[in-house]
């Protein structure tokens, strides 16, 4: 509008602007922070939260090693957690709290100005205010108003004035009178009440102006040219200058979160990588150590110094003599999550089965501090005295083959001299979660066996148990409970109901610079070439509840009538495949291999068969008799609810026709040397065949 | 016979400007970025003033039409999105009837339909731009001269060509979803905040009071003595924007995004993969705000008519009956229509307004409702939404409604396809008519817009960005 606005020159209009933009802004920013201080907010979502109480209450402690972890770790270490982790930063001390602090000092400023101006009361004071010139509360009835209005007129009615009034104070007392009487005429007369009403004065609209918030010494006089320069500032100089920032620091990480030149290093790698070449865990660190990343952190450092302490932590080689270095060994090695994940994803890419397990014994590496090699599960453990056990004569490689032996005998075998130590060893042994295979398929949602081209999924139910308890056999688990849902909102998205499990507990790794959950990373590969099939499904969500059952295979010694599968969790990992099923009939053999991140000695590799076949006749006529069904059902307004049922009936009943017969065939297997294959990763090893049809 | 007219076009082709349709996809952060260039370019352009003007006090015959059309009085953006509004309309409506036959899944005539909406769009402003300079828009045009009334001419031929461009630029790929509705809805949520936070004060007798509803309520609380009538005021003043109409705008806001949430999911099935199973989900506004928008567009376009015919003819007994005009008594506002059948379908300004005249309240409900639902139904017909068109789309892609036969999808989707349409369409009416009632800031309509926009927007933000997922149900990520 080309109206002319005012600017606001006694300050009476601008404070209010910017009062309330100040606290339409503060007001809920102010709440949220407080919210988050009160609440607890860690990096648990609401169903961990509700598992761990349910556990609590039942009085089953399923995270028992976050205590222990806590206890083992380095003085050193968790200072730099603390520094490191965003979600341990202080609560109270942060920018976004100083910045509310200021906003509220400004707000108090501006509240202490607003009533002290003078120039405020007086535009309030000069307003017309009937209710203030009779003297009467905005209450008050007709009979009242009259009543003030007779008192006041015989006051000041200009007849009734005495004689010895100065001019002066005679005009006064009549320009009182006209107001009173236009007073009690606005709360009286109906055409000057709405007059008054809606326009404020009793004479009607009185003449407008326009003014604008803004107070004048920004807009003319010295601050203008100040304002010019902000404006330009902003718009020419800092807006562009953050998007182009913003910019490139999108285009030089890539999506996994790794650097650009980082990537495309370790790709160089994966294409000049020889087969012929023995893939160890120390080629991988060496191809970290040339990571962008350190190089941004540590710009004067070269790639074999970064080698050598990333080589240090594995060893645990005291490095007390220099304090900067340990700093840089933490950060570099805190950093080797997100490269880690980075490479594992590439090197799937590059479909390269060798080095994406290396990349994953690497991360256990690094995660626990223990070099890779056959005594690595039993050097997980904490105050494990490393020569004494190596030179012990006992063939002991793994965590479950030492649950054999009586607890004074492993006290022995370990080296360890104190009895308290002896004790949080076995609690960290006894909680490693170990996954048994219960069943795996390959299940196409609402088809009762794989179709040609079919979208599949992969379905591994498992059991978590501890390296301590008695070996159940397979057999005790009866089919119902491994089977797949049917609903319909599982089949519309059979991986959602992995997201109510809880997440992971944090890790037992007390030489790790950050603190960190358990994860398992799910990779299949097709038999026909070992290669990886698709990118790794990251699996971060299990129950692990079974881990506090007390099932000690050394007081146990065979498993009683009263063994209920019903007490035992069994846990299911759905993999998604990236591809359709095959376009033609066979049989088709993939490895599935689930490796943990964090633990030695918790991993699966098995091979599994995908049987693809066509519908057999049977099934077509039972889909054309649904139809018919349907038919049916749709003239006479029933709704599909019975059909539906049908179909699940069917298909409950042909759901398991791939591997039936493997569970008959499963042995009672001794469980430690299960232990021992799953671990050594021979390529050709497989735990768990079924046989074709 | 209907592709020679298409075929008419053709010449234009190598003087038109055109966006190229980018290469490869644009990733999610590229696509942030060009929208919000756009629509920053949108924003200044929208508060450019136009070079010349001597005065724009006349009365404003688009008043109505203004927040529908992204249009901005005495800016660049004086014509906002109107002639691509236009444009698409027309050839929407052709193509829709059947007049003009294209081939849609023959590139070039795709390209060739591009390429005749915008010639159109460009003919439509320039057509535009030189009625509202010569009707004396700006101030008389003997008195302004021919130089400044070409320069005038060219300043809004150009800003919407701009938008033109910008448009093409964000709905071929590099923005996110089309221009149009982003500038839309970003002009009425500018309004919105402005009345609800503008600075500006005016003073009418009773102390300065501010026009910004909120910054009102603590102004007013401050400075008045008797708080109780200061709350009174600040909520309910008649003459500027009030916190009651800010709540109210809030409350429709929210309402409508919990109605948006409300579907029908038909259980899918594909049986091209086998394995594939979702829903197809049929929103309660299965049109979206189309009917909302065809709504307003009409009435506005009766309201532009008979306004402009009762200025040229006001003693004309037909042009009397269609609407009578004047300023509302007791009010500087814009001009209304006092009675006549533009009285009628002009939303009432307050209750006191539908007690004193309920046949008026009735007849603008049953008007709204019934030709939301009306448009609602048809809207499925023309953009190819209708059951029949949808069952087609089944077939194609080889979806099944889960455990029917393949054949009777059409039966199925045709139980529910036109219910949803016609009472999504008439739900969102009543929407409108609830919130001019209520007085929200800005016509019921233009909010609607606003929101379904915005919503549309942040399913779209999730589906691309990837962050909530379960806003958008399994299936329409297949399709």
């Amino acid at each position: 509008m080309a109206l002319n606005y005012d600017y606001d020159e006694q300050g009476e209009t601008w404070p209010f602007f910017l009062l309330t933009l100040l606290l339409v802004l503060l007001i809920p920013s102010t709440l949220i922070q407080f919210w988050r201080i009160i609440k607890n907010n860690d990096s648990e979502d609401e169903v961990t939260r509700k598992y761990k109480e349910i556990n609590k209450k039942a009085g089953r402690d399923v995270v028992p090693l976050e205590e222990l972890n806590e206890l083992y770790t380095d003085d050193k270490i968790k200072k730099f957690r603390k520094k490191f982790d965003h979600s341990s930063k202080s609560k109270i001390l942060n920018l976004r709290n100083l910045l509310i602090i200021i906003g509220w000092v400004i707000v108090s400023v501006l509240v202490q100005r607003i009533s002290n101006n003078d120039a405020i009361k007086e535009a309030a004071s000069g307003m017309f205010d009937p209710y203030e010139l009779l003297g009467i509360s905005t209450s008050a009835s007709e009979r009242d108003i009259k009543s003030a209005y007779r008192k006041l007129s015989v006051k000041f009615h200009p007849d009734k004035l005495s004689k010895d009034l100065s001019e002066k104070e005679r005009t006064t007392m009549e320009e009182m009178y006209v107001q009173i009487t236009k007073a009690y005429e606005a709360l009286t007369d109906e055409a000057m009440r709405e007059n008054f009403l809606k326009y404020g004065h009793p004479d009607g609209p009185q003449s407008t102006t326009h003014g604008i918030a803004l107070p004048q010494f920004l807009v003319e006089g010295a601050a203008s040219p100040l304002l010019v320069f902000a404006y330009v500032s902003l718009l020419a100089l800092i807006l562009p200058y953050i998007v182009s920032k913003w910019w490139s620091r999108t285009q030089s990480y890539t999506k996994k979160g790794i650097h650009v030149n980082t990537a495309s290093y370790f790709a160089d790698r994966l294409v000049n990588y020889k087969p012929s070449e023995v893939v160890t865990t120390n080629l991988i660190i060496n191809w970290l150590s040339h990571a962008e990343e350190f190089q941004i952190f540590f710009p004067n450092k070269t790639p074999a110094y970064f080698e050598k302490l990333l080589l240090n932590h594995i060893n645990r080689v005291p490095m007390d003599e220099n304090p900067t270095d340990v700093l840089i060994k933490y950060r570099i090695v805190a950093k080797c999550h997100s490269l880690l994940y980075g490479l594992l994803d590439i090197a799937s890419g590059f479909r390269n089965t060798d080095i994406a397990l290396a990349a994953l014994d690497t991360f256990k590496c690094l995660v626990q501090a223990v070099p890779h090699n056959q005594y690595s599960q039993i050097l997980q453990l904490p105050n494990v005295n490393k020569e004494h056990f190596i030179d012990s004569t006992e063939d002991v490689y793994t965590v479950g083959k030492l649950f054999t032996f009586e607890d004074n005998k492993i006290q022995k075998m370990l080296g360890i001299e104190d009895k308290d130590q002896f004790e949080h060893t076995m609690k960290v042994a006894s909680n490693i979660p170990v996954l048994k295979l219960l069943k795996a398929d390959f299940i196409v949602p609402g088809e009762k066996h794989v179709t040609p081209s079919a979208m599949a999924y992969i379905s591994v139910k498992v059991l978590v148990r501890s390296p301590k308890h008695k070996f159940i056999p397979l057999k005790k688990f009866p089919d119902e409970t491994l089977q797949e849902p049917t609903d319909f909102d599982f089949l519309k998205d059979p991986f959602a109901s992995m997201n109510e499990k809880p997440l992971l507990p944090y890790s037992f790794a007390p030489f790790f610079p950050s603190s960190r959950r358990n994860a398992w990373c799910c990779l299949v590969a097709l038999q026909k070439d070992l290669k990886i099939l698709q990118s790794p499904f990251i699996l971060e969500r299990l129950s692990l509840t079974n881990l506090t059952k007390d099932l000690d295979k050394r007081v146990l010694k065979e498993l009683g009538d009263d063994f209920d599968p019903k007490d035992w969790e069994i846990g299911s990992i759905r993999i998604p495949l990236a591809q359709a099923a095959p376009p033609e009939k066979g049989d088709f053999p993939f490895r599935i291999i689930i490796k943990s991140t964090d633990y030695f000695g918790c991993d699966l590799d098995f091979t599994i068969f995908m049987h693809v076949s066509d519908m057999t006749e049977e099934e077509k006529r039972d889909e054309s008799q649904n139809l018919l069904n349907d038919l049916d059902s749709s003239e006479d307004d029933i709704s599909d609810d019975g059909d539906e049922d049908e179909d699940d009936s069917e298909y409950d009943s042909d759901l398991t026709d791939i591997d039936t017969d493997t569970e008959t065939e499963e042995s009672d297997v001794e469980d430690e040397k299960q232990n021992i294959k799953e671990d050594k990763n021979k390529p050709f090893f497989f735990q768990f065949i079924p046989s074709k049809k | 016979m209907s592709g020679r007219i298409l075929d008419l076009f053709k010449p234009f082709k190598a003087f038109l400007p055109e966006v190229i349709a980018p290469q490869r996809k644009v990733p999610y952060n590229q696509k942030l970025i060009w929208t919000a260039v756009s629509l920053l370019i949108f924003l200044v352009m929208g508060q450019t003033p136009l070079y010349g003007i001597v005065s724009s006090e006349t009365s404003d015959p688009l008043y109505w039409l203004r927040s529908m059309l992204a249009s901005n009085r005495g800016t660049l953006m004086e014509l906002g999105v109107t002639p691509i509004i236009t444009s698409s309309m027309i050839f929407q409506f052709l193509q829709g009837t059947q007049l003009l036959q294209v081939d849609m899944s023959n590139k070039k005539d795709v390209e060739l339909l591009q390429m005749a909406q915008k010639v159109c769009a460009i003919a439509l402003t320039f057509g535009q731009a030189v009625v509202v300079v010569l009707t004396g828009n700006y101030g008389n045009p003997s008195s302004l001269g021919i130089s400044i009334s070409l320069i005038l001419i060219f300043q809004l031929i150009f800003a919407s060509f701009i938008v033109l461009l910008l448009d093409e630029l964000l709905s071929k790929g590099y923005g996110l979803g089309s221009g149009i509705s982003l500038f839309t809805a970003t002009n009425i949520a500018e309004q919105i905040f402005w009345k609800a936070f503008a600075p500006t004060t005016v003073n009418m007798g009773r102390g300065t009071e501010f026009e910004g509803a909120i910054i009102a309520l603590f102004h007013l609380l401050a400075v008045r003595k008797d708080k109780k009538r200061a709350l009174v005021e600040a909520f309910y003043r008649q003459n500027l924007p009030n916190c009651f109409q800010v709540l109210s705008t809030v409350a429709v806001f929210l309402f409508v995004l919990y109605l948006q949430g409300f579907r029908y999911e038909l259980p899918v099935r594909s049986t091209n993969v086998r394995g594939q199973i979702g829903t197809y989900p049929i929103k309660l506004f299965y049109t979206s705000n189309t009917p909302i928008m065809l709504q307003s567009a009409l009435s506005s376009n009766i309201f532009l008519i008979s306004q402009i015919m009762y200025q040229k003819f006001p003693s004309n007994p037909i042009i009397r009956m269609l609407g009578v005009w004047g300023l509302r008594p007791g009010s500087q506002g814009p001009q209304v229509a006092l009675s006549g059948l533009a009285y009628y379908l002009q939303p009432p300004s307050s209750i006191s307004e539908i007690l004193l005249d309920p046949i008026k309240a009735v007849a603008y409900i049953a008007f709204v409702l019934g030709t939301c639902a009306l448009f609602s139904k048809t809207w499925t017909e023309i953009s190819g939404t209708s059951a029949r068109d949808v069952a087609k789309q089944f077939k194609e892609q080889g979806l099944v409604i889960n455990g029917k036969r393949e054949t009777s999808a059409y039966r199925e989707l045709k139980k529910i396809i036109p219910t949803a349409a016609a009472f999504g369409g008439a739900s969102i009416g009543a929407l409108a008519v609830g919130s001019d009632f209520l007085g929200t800031l800005g016509s019921g309509s233009s909010i609607l817009l606003a929101t379904t926009t915005i919503y549309g927007y942040y399913e779209m933000a999730a589906k691309e960005g990837g962050f909530s997922k379960n806003l958008v149900s399994g299936m329409s990520e297949l399709m």
